[in-house]
């Protein structure tokens, strides 16, 4: 017969065991007179071991007092004699039930979260924090630009019609912060603005320009991006987000990754709605500057190409060309203010990339 | 005492010093060695991952602290130290709130982060990478902590493991060591562990027996220097080869006129080197099994408590086969996942309305359903890869070591003491949130 092994717990000491079973558990040393140990039946639990041996523990004995029969007969007494073999504190595995429900209420809670409860948490924080604090996020994220595009265009002639056009757009904006152009070389058509109020241009963009009048277009569709501060809220909620799922979710099964992919999807909705509201105040300024909306579309046009059959698609983060066009031309007046560059410094500007 | 007859090769063995010796009860017991044996069955371990796998997919990765502790309540039971198995007694809610607390701790440290790299970014770009050094410290602080959980959830005989000392003397020892190596191409790798497992060992108890480690840095440098020089060789050749055609194809689109004559010459040489040094690439494995098997061999034969020593003679070919067998299962995985990756693109493309698949990536106009499959293929992929990393590089070498080690003078473990206490899971959260794969 295999041995009865017995740990009291207290020390490393390992005792051969026989067990008497009255009506507790009682351990005894052959030998000795009293009993090493006496547990009651209902408190026995069973512990990890190893698959050819029954481990038990007693939740009225030091926590680390270990039992350890592997003779198949003792083994199906206990299996008999103890109730609560499986109950609390013993090695059972957990219900894979719970632990599912669990997981899926969490990760519901956290979906929610980042797709209502952080964008509006982004909206109160930026309107919190002042403008003044955007100037150094911008500031930090600038000579990246640079790294990437290298310094910005500066024939002086070109600058100086440059920054004519983005007063006149100031004049009627009138953004907290001063708005700080420049243009950058490159051959994708777009422009962008950094928090703290710098707007880039891209030289592609320039060269498919016909006239100030769509360019300015631009330029007061990115200062509404200053206006509303989307910079600075895009970070706030890529930031929170990406703290949230890279935390929650770890990377063990990489589901990190995926979820990144669902977090752009969500952030290309978000940024849609941002784009409308850009162009909502681009039209604001040209119908103050007294200028026509059309051209705009018209350059919009342009870039993107004819018509495509385009479905709607969650990826999109902008509003369709076709659909913006038609915005557009709807709120067209026609000019009333005066041109805001003349034939000269249009040329100017048109060459401001020129060594 | 006359130092005993060795009883491994001496080369992948270390002795218990003579104060071991000295310590033993008698002369019989100081040469007396005992097995350690591993009785888990392979298969048993491939469905515990298998399964936990799935789950983990299932519950969005929230599995995996009940995952983690079934894999080592798995190892633990199964490893028995004269006739003993070891148990675990960590659980898996110890590890989902050590997680959340070191989540709460960790959020504001991050904004902290961020904040400071910023600041540092505008003075210079990229100034902020010195930052990660933080980090780094950071995860050497949760890696001591985690195996401080680790060891107070560890029992033998009744009688836990337990550990002193702190975690920030830890990762400042870990970081100044850390600092040697790229100065040294890695040759100081010897001493930083040395004295790393030093400072865990050292604070490192078995009920009231304190734990030490006697091995120095100048036995295991003795045993992998040379593995380690034949691997940066294939590095070096392979950089050099790139860096001598890069330079060659410079010159060649020069006018005539210019071209160095010995052109030829060194593109002859680059390629034989990219050549040299890709073949070699195939020595790797072998090169790694040579290295781990001598640095576990190494580091149990340095472990003690109180007069109780360890030897072990792993012998590389013992790891070589897992690894070839991990690679070549890595490789089925990773060409069943190009193919049908491959395959679902093309149905993308032909699907596509105009343009194909360019066109649509262009105007991000992926159907739902491209984007679900191929993100299911990819978890499916990553589930796959760390299936194999679990049962490859964990259970198979563990049962390895564990099969190649004895212990010596057994007897000095005979009537330890309890002592210790346990520790909350903090640090093995802090471990996760910081998981680097450092």
């Amino acid at each position: 017969m295999e041995p009865i092994l017995f740990f009291d717990g207290q020390s490393s000491r390992r005792r051969v065991v026989a067990l008497s079973l009255g009506e507790r558990l009682e351990i005894t040393e052959p030998g000795e007179g009293a009993a090493l140990a006496s547990w009651p039946y209902h408190a026995v639990r069973r512990v990890d071991g190893p698959e050819d041996a029954l481990r038990l523990a007693c939740t009225a004995a030091p926590p680390l007092a270990r039992l350890e029969l592997r003779d198949p007969a003792a083994w199906a007494e206990i299996l008999r004699r103890c109730p609560a073999l499986d109950g609390p504190g013993s090695a059972a595995p957990v219900s894979i039930r719970r632990i599912a429900a669990a997981s899926l209420a969490a990760t519901a809670a956290i979906i929610a979260m980042v797709w209502f409860g952080i964008p509006l948490l982004a909206a109160k924080l930026a309107d919190l924090i002042p403008y003044s604090w955007e100037k150094p996020l911008g500031d930090a994220v600038d000579p990246r630009v640079h790294t990437i595009f290298g310094a910005a265009c500066d024939r002086p002639g070109g600058v100086t019609a440059l920054n004519k056009l983005i007063q006149r757009v100031q004049e009627v904006a009138r953004l907290p912060i001063t708005p700080d152009p420049g243009v950058l070389r490159s051959m994708v058509p777009n422009a962008f603005a950094l928090p703290g109020g710098r707007v880039y241009v891209l030289s592609g963009l320039l060269a498919q320009a016909q006239s100030p009048d769509e360019l300015v277009g631009v330029l007061a569709h990115e200062l509404g991006h200053v206006a509303r501060r989307d910079g600075l809220r895009g970070l706030i909620r890529n930031g929170g987000t990406s703290f949230l799922v890279g935390l929650l979710f770890g990377d063990v099964t990489g589901s990190g990754v995926v979820l990144m992919a669902g977090r752009i999807v969500l952030s290309a909705s978000h940024t849609r709605a941002a784009e409308e509201e850009a162009d909502a105040f681009a039209v604001m300024v040209m119908h103050h500057l007294g200028r026509p909306t059309a051209p705009m579309g018209a350059l919009l046009q342009r870039i993107t190409g004819p018509a495509q059959d385009e479905a709607p698609s969650l990826l999109r983060d902008h509003p369709l060309p076709a659909e913006r066009k038609a915005m557009l031309e709807r709120d067209n007046a026609p000019p009333s203010g005066p041109a805001l560059l003349d034939e000269m410094e249009w040329r100017e500007l048109k060459r401001i990339c020129d060594r | 005492v006359k130092a005993p007859k060795p009883v491994f090769d001496e080369s992948f063995t270390i002795f218990p010093d003579p104060e071991t010796i000295m310590s033993a009860s008698s002369i019989s017991d100081a040469f007396l060695l005992t097995p350690v044996t591993f009785t888990g069955r392979n298969s048993a371990f491939r469905r515990l991952v298998t399964r936990g796998a799935l789950l983990e997919l299932i519950t969005f990765g929230f599995y995996r602290f009940w995952l983690t502790t079934d894999i080592r309540r798995y190892l633990w039971s199964r490893t028995e130290i004269d006739g003993d198995a070891l148990e675990y007694i960590g659980r898996g809610k110890e590890l989902l709130f050590g997680f959340l607390i070191a989540t709460a701790v960790l959020a504001p440290t991050f904004l902290v982060y961020f904040v400071i790299g910023l600041e540092v970014e505008r003075y210079k770009s990229f100034a902020s990478v010195p930052l990660y050094a933080l980090l780094f410290a950071f995860s050497q602080f949760a890696a001591y902590r985690a195996r401080r959980y680790r060891l107070t959830r560890t029992v033998w005989r009744g009688v836990r493991f337990w550990m002193t000392g702190s975690g920030w003397s830890y990762a400042w020892r870990s970081m100044a060591w850390g600092s040697l190596l790229p100065a040294t191409l890695g040759f100081a790798y010897p001493w930083r562990t040395a004295a790393l497992e030093r400072y865990k060992l050292s604070h490192t108890r078995y009920g009231n027996l304190p734990g030490s480690f006697k091995a120095t840095g100048w036995q295991l440098f003795k045993r992998v220097w040379w593995v380690w020089l034949l691997w940066l060789v294939p590095l070096l050749l392979l950089a050099g080869g790139v860096a001598a055609i890069a330079i060659s194809n410079g010159v060649a689109t020069r006018p005539p006129a210019f071209r160095a004559p010995k052109a030829p010459g060194a593109v002859v040489a680059a390629g034989g080197a990219i050549l040299i040094g890709s073949l070699m690439l195939v020595a790797l494995p072998f090169l790694h099994a040579i290295r781990r098997a001598r640095e576990w061999a190494w580091w149990a034969g340095g472990i003690r408590f109180g007069g109780v020593a360890v030897a072990c003679s792993l012998s590389p070919g013992r790891l070589i086969g897992i690894y070839w067998k991990l690679i070549g299962l890595g490789i089925l995985v990773f060409l069943g996942y190009t193919a049908i990756a491959a395959g679902l693109t093309a149905v993308l493309h032909y699907r596509a309305p105009s343009g194909g698949l360019p066109a649509m990536l262009m105007q991000g106009q992926i159907p739902i359903w491209g984007l679900a499959s191929h993100a299911v293929m990819y978890l499916v992929l990553l589930v796959a890869l760390g299936l194999l990393a679990r049962i490859y590089i964990l259970q198979r070498v563990w049962r390895r070591v564990i099969e190649a080690c004895v212990v010596i003078n057994i007897g000095g473990a005979a009537e330890v003491a309890a002592a210790g206490d346990t520790v909350s899971g903090f640090g093995e959260g802090l471990a996760d949130g910081l998981d680097f794969g450092l």
